[in-house]
C-alpha cells in the first residue's frame, strides 16, 4: 500500500493499521498460499540435506585452463504479493535472469571477452552471476544478493529468465545451493539440491538440470526433478509453454509459461508436471495469490 | 517429545510442534496474526511476510528447544521480534521504544488468545467493527485500504482535504481498536486512546 506510510501511523495505531492492510488483502480468508510456502520451507529443511560434491573439485576446475567462463544456472523464484490493483500490477513485470561472468572479462579486455562469451557454441568456464534485469535493461543484483558461484563448463548462451511482477529488491532472496556438476554426453548437467526463494514463493528440487542442445545454440532446457514448490490453493490453473529456459509465473493468475518449448501440463495436488518430447521435464508447481478485495 | 497444550479451535486437541502435521496446524493457526504483528513492527508488508516466514522456519529448526511451559504464540512473537531487530540493524530504519513494542505485543497477544480460545477471530471481528463505523470514517478506510489510495487521492475522491483524510483515518483506527479490544477482551495493557 502506498498510502499511509509509517510516518502517518503512530505506534498506537500500528497494529490496527496492519490488521486493516491484511484484511483488505484477504478479507477473513486464511492466507493459505503463504502458509503453504512456509510449510514447504520447513519440510525442505528437514528433507534436503546438502551434500558435498561427490567427485568434482570445482576449485581445481578454475585453475590453468584457457578459455574461461561461464555457466549459469538457473532459475527463478517468484512472487507473491497481494495486489489490491491486480490488473495494474500484473503488467509491471520484472525479469530475472542468470548470466555468467567469465573470469576473462575481469582480467582482460572486456570488449574482446564479451565478444568471445557471446559466440554460440564456445565453451567456457567461469563464475555464475545472478543478475536482475528489468525489461529492456540489465542491472546488477541488488545489495545483499547472493550470486551463485559455480565453476563448471557450459556452452554459451544459456539464458534462463523468469518474469515476475515484483520488486527487484527482493531478488536478494534467491539462494542457490549447488552440490554437483557433471558432464553428461553433450550436456552439462547441474544437479544437486537447489533452493530458490523469492519472497513467499519457494522452489526446491533435488535436482535441477540445465541442458544445451548443440543444434540450437540459443536453446537451453531446464529440468527440475523431484522439485517442491509452494502449492497453489487453486487446483487447476492453466499452464502453457513457450520458450525453453524461460519460466514465467504470473502472480495474479497463477499462469506458468515456459517459452518456446513444446511442453506441458498436468497438475495434481498443487504440482504441475511439465513434460515435453525432448526429454526435458520440469516438475513444478506454482501458486498465485488471489486478490480478494473486500470492497463491498 | 514435546507437547504444547494449545487449544485449536478446529481440532480440540493438543498440538505437538515436533510433528510436521501439528507444526503445520500451528502455522495455520498463528500465521495471519503474526503477519499483522510483523507489519506493525516493520510497516512494510513484504518485509513482514518474509520475517514471518523466516521465523517459522527458525521455529521449525529449533522446535526441540521449545519450552513446553511457554505459549507457542509468545515464542513465535519473540522470534518475529528478533528477526525484525535483525532487519532493523541491516536496514537502519526507524525503531520503536520498548514500551511501544510491548504495547503492540500485548494487543496481538490478546487477539491471538481470543482466536485460539475460539471467542473471536481478529478478521471476523474487524469486519464487524468496520460495519459499525460511522459512514464518514468507513468510507475513508475503504478508499485508503481497500482501494489503495494515497491521502491525496482519497482527498480528491471524497472531496476532503488531505489533513482531514488523515485525521479521519486516525479516528477510524482508534475506533476500530476500541471495538477490537471490546471483542477480544480488554487489552492487558493500559488503554492508550488519544
Amino acid at each position: 500500500m502506498k498510502s499511509n506510510s509509517s510516518s502517518d501511523i503512530s505506534p498506537d495505531e500500528a497494529l490496527v493499521h496492519s490488521a486493516l492492510q491484511e484484511f483488505a488483502r484477504n478479507g477473513k480468508g486464511a492466507d493459505t498460499e503463504l502458509v503453504d510456502s512456509i510449510l514447504m520451507a520447513t519440510v525442505e529443511r528437514k528433507t534436503i540435506v546438502p551434500t558435498p560434491p561427490p567427485s568434482l573439485n570445482w576449485r581445481t576446475w578454475t585453475v590453468g585452463v584457457g578459455s574461461v567462463a561461464a555457466l549459469l544456472l538457473l532459475l527463478i523464484g517468484v512472487l507473491s504479493s497481494f495486489p489490491y490493483r491486480s490488473s495494474e500490477r500484473a503488467h509491471s513485470e520484472i525479469q530475472f535472469s542468470v548470466r555468467f561472468t567469465p573470469d576473462e572479462a575481469k582480467t582482460s579486455d572486456s570488449a574482446a571477452a564479451a565478444s568471445r562469451t557471446t559466440r554460440p557454441g564456445t565453451r567456457y568456464r567461469g563464475e555464475v552471476d545472478v543478475i536482475v534485469a528489468s525489461p529492456g535493461s540489465l542491472s546488477p543484483i541488488p545489495e545483499g544478493a547472493k550470486a551463485a558461484t559455480l565453476d563448471a563448463e557450459w556452452t554459451y548462451p544459456i539464458p534462463v529468465m523468469l518474469a515476475s511482477e515484483d520488486s527487484v529488491s527482493r531478488e536478494e532472496r534467491i539462494e542457490i545451493d549447488s552440490d554437483s556438476v557433471s558432464q553428461e554426453s553433450q550436456h552439462l548437467v547441474y544437479s544437486g539440491n537447489v533452493r530458490l526463494r523469492y519472497r513467499s514463493f519457494l522452489i526446491s528440487a533435488e535436482e535441477i538440470r540445465l541442458r544445451t542442445d548443440p543444434s540450437e545454440a540459443n536453446t537451453a532446457f531446464l529440468t527440475a526433478e523431484n522439485a517442491s514448490f509452494s502449492s497453489k490453493s487453486k487446483p487447476d490453473f492453466p499452464v502453457t509453454a513457450a520458450q525453453a529456459g524461460q519460466l514465467e509465473i504470473d502472480p495474479v493468475s497463477g499462469l506458468i509459461r515456459l517459452h518456446e518449448v513444446a511442453l506441458l501440463e498436468t497438475l495434481e495436488n498443487g504440482k504441475i508436471s511439465i513434460v515435453d518430447t525432448q526429454a526435458v521435464s520440469i516438475t513444478a508447481a506454482g501458486y498465485a495469490i488471489e486478490s480478494r478485495s473486500l470492497r463491498r | 517429545m514435546q507437547i504444547v497444550a494449545i487449544s485449536n479451535p478446529s481440532q480440540k486437541r493438543e498440538l505437538d510442534p515436533t510433528t510436521d502435521q501439528d507444526f503445520s496446524e500451528l502455522v495455520r493457526l498463528h500465521h495471519r496474526e503474526l503477519v499483522v504483528y510483523a507489519q506493525s513492527l516493520t510497516q512494510d508488508e513484504a518485509t513482514a511476510r518474509d520475517i514471518v516466514q523466516d521465523a517459522f522456519i527458525i521455529a521449525y529448526d529449533k522446535v526441540r528447544t521449545f519450552d513446553v511451559t511457554r505459549d507457542f504464540a509468545t515464542w513465535m512473537r519473540g522470534i518475529v521480534r528478533n528477526k525484525w531487530r535483525e532487519w532493523l540493524r541491516k536496514n537502519k530504519r526507524y525503531t520503536l521504544t520498548d514500551t511501544q513494542i510491548a504495547q503492540i505485543d500485548s494487543d496481538i497477544a490478546a487477539w491471538q488468545t481470543a482466536r485460539v480460545e475460539g471467542s473471536s477471530d481478529l478478521f471476523a471481528a474487524l469486519e464487524d467493527c468496520l460495519r459499525r463505523l460511522p459512514e464518514g470514517l468507513r468510507e475513508v478506510i475503504e478508499v485508503t485500504y481497500f482501494e489503495g489510495c494515497t491521502s491525496e487521492e482519497a482527498s480528491a475522491k471524497l472531496g476532503l482535504g488531505p489533513a482531514a483524510i488523515r485525521k479521519r483515518l486516525q479516528r477510524a483506527r482508534e475506533s476500530l481498536k476500541q471495538c477490537l479490544e471490546h471483542k477480544s477482551g480488554p487489552s492487558v495493557y493500559p488503554s492508550h486512546e488519544s
